[in-house]
């Protein structure tokens, strides 16, 4: 662990009626595909936009009940935390998240790499 | 430009293609070399979404699976089932570099070579094709059945032949088995084949096939690879076949044969009504997989066709808490 906590540049992506508590969207930050999801009680938390498995646009998939499937092979994550539900062994990389006043922030960490997990059906 | 031809455009890479009328984008940009990532080709999967920038389209199939409301006020369509009405741009989907893997689909001209009856309102069509064809077994074509009408209908039996097999069941109210069953051989059609990623992978997991009503023909087709590998695929092998009644069981000798000289393959005949004589099993393939699949379910491999109703059970049966069968274990198609 490096010392300082890394800096984060932050993005602004959109504003709280953009997107209501329940509901998420995806949005394009410096050419990467990022869900935000609004979650029951309000937090706001941002993942990957594509799902691990396959090329595939999660803000295409269904909401329910605090999981998040991807439409095309039924991959589920925890909305909360983005940890795989089914497979388990996969997690989505989340993304740092601020929110001033109406408006949301996504934060890339610098010096980070990729900001995209992958994972192979096996 | 001639009336009812229309250019595609997908953004931001620009590359466009025409699509004439009556097209559906996905195919129009496959016949252009233009590879867009697919799946099932019928809107069940919604790999083939994308984002409607400008233009209309018509979707053949409004009430597919994989749209949701979400999608209309998205714009987000699948390409598979629209035509497009206007010229279009579209964004949101990616261009491949080459078909997506076993999913070469190709168009095949078709004769219908023979109709054999296996039960009241079910039979088995043999279509003799331009070609080999080539595909997975376990995967399916969809066949252009005239006045714009397409269904999907998987082969039962190997690839590699000019010949292929489909098991279809005749619905009273069904247009598509209706015209279907109205064509006597010697009537030519044309087909797109393959479609359908529930093909047989290799694995050391005992395997399960399940199969409901003619979800036996793909399960059919996997049997036959499975057998002619010398049934060396997977520890063992327990195919679960379920119909309303005994007659409807139309493959089970067939399954039975192929499976006979094998120790290692069980067949499981589930019917929703039994009757004298029936000694089997008698409810749902959910019922019977609950009753005679051994524990843990966690170890199979999974693999099942039939109606969507009895593949969304399945899948909530294997989801279920406690179970914990990994989705990439589960191989399907739902298409009605």
């Amino acid at each position: 662990m490096s010392e300082v906590k890394e800096k984060i540049r932050w993005f602004p992506v959109l504003t709280l009626d953009d997107l209501w508590e329940g509901e998420m969207l995806d949005v394009e930050v410096e050419g990467e595909e990022v869900l935000l999801i609004h979650l029951p009680g309000g937090q706001i938390v941002a993942y990957q936009g594509m799902c691990p498995h396959q090329e595939i646009s999660l803000a295409d998939g269904e909401l329910k009940d605090g999981t998040l499937t991807c439409t095309a092979h039924r991959w589920q994550f925890e909305a909360a935390t983005g940890n795989g539900v089914n497979p388990k062994n996969c997690r989505l990389y989340r993304y740092e998240v601020k929110v001033e006043g109406e408006q949301v922030y996504v934060g890339f960490l610098d010096g980070e790499g990729r900001r995209y997990n992958r994972c192979t059906a096996k | 430009m001639t009336m009812g031809v229309h250019v595609v455009t997908i953004e931001p890479s620009g590359r466009s293609f025409t699509v004439e009328e009556g097209e559906t984008i996905l195919g129009a940009a496959r016949r252009a070399g233009i590879w867009l990532p697919f799946e099932c080709g019928w809107g069940s999967c919604g790999m083939c979404k994308a984002t409607l920038v400008e233009g209309n389209v018509k979707c053949m199939l409004p009430e597919a699976p994989a749209l949701s409301e979400r999608d209309q006020r998205r714009r987000r369509i699948i390409l598979c089932q629209s035509v497009p009405e206007s010229d279009v741009v579209l964004k949101g989907c990616t261009l491949l570099e080459e078909p997506p893997e076993n999913l070469a689909t190709a168009d095949y001209r078709a004769v219908i070579a023979e109709v054999e009856e296996l039960a009241p309102e079910v039979a088995r069509f043999r279509l003799q094709l331009d070609r080999p064809a080539d595909y997975r077994p376990g995967q399916y074509a969809i066949l252009n059945l005239g006045d714009g009408l397409r269904r999907a209908y998987s082969m039962a039996n190997l690839p590699g032949t000019r010949e292929v097999d489909f098991i279809a069941r005749r619905y009273p109210n069904g247009s598509g088995s209706q015209k279907l069953f109205s064509l006597s051989p010697g009537t030519e059609l044309t087909l797109e084949l393959p479609y359908g990623t529930a093909y047989l992978r290799e694995t050391s997991r005992p395997l399960v096939f399940i199969a409901g009503g003619t979800g036996i023909a793909p399960i059919l087709a996997m049997t036959r690879e499975w057998a002619s590998n010398g049934g060396r695929t997977g520890k063992s092998l327990t195919i679960f076949y379920g119909a309303r009644t005994p007659e409807d069981l139309v493959c089970l000798e067939e399954l039975q044969q192929l499976t006979g000289s094998f120790p290692q393959a069980q067949v499981i005949p589930v019917v929703n009504e039994g009757g004298a004589g029936w000694s089997g099993e008698v409810g749902f393939v959910t019922d019977a997989l609950l009753g005679r699949l051994a524990e843990p379910w966690d170890e199979y491999e999974f693999y099942m066709a039939g109606p969507p109703v009895m593949v969304q059970s399945v899948l909530k049966l294997l989801e279920e808490e406690g179970r914990g069968v990994s989705i990439t274990q589960v191989h399907y198609d739902s298409f009605g």
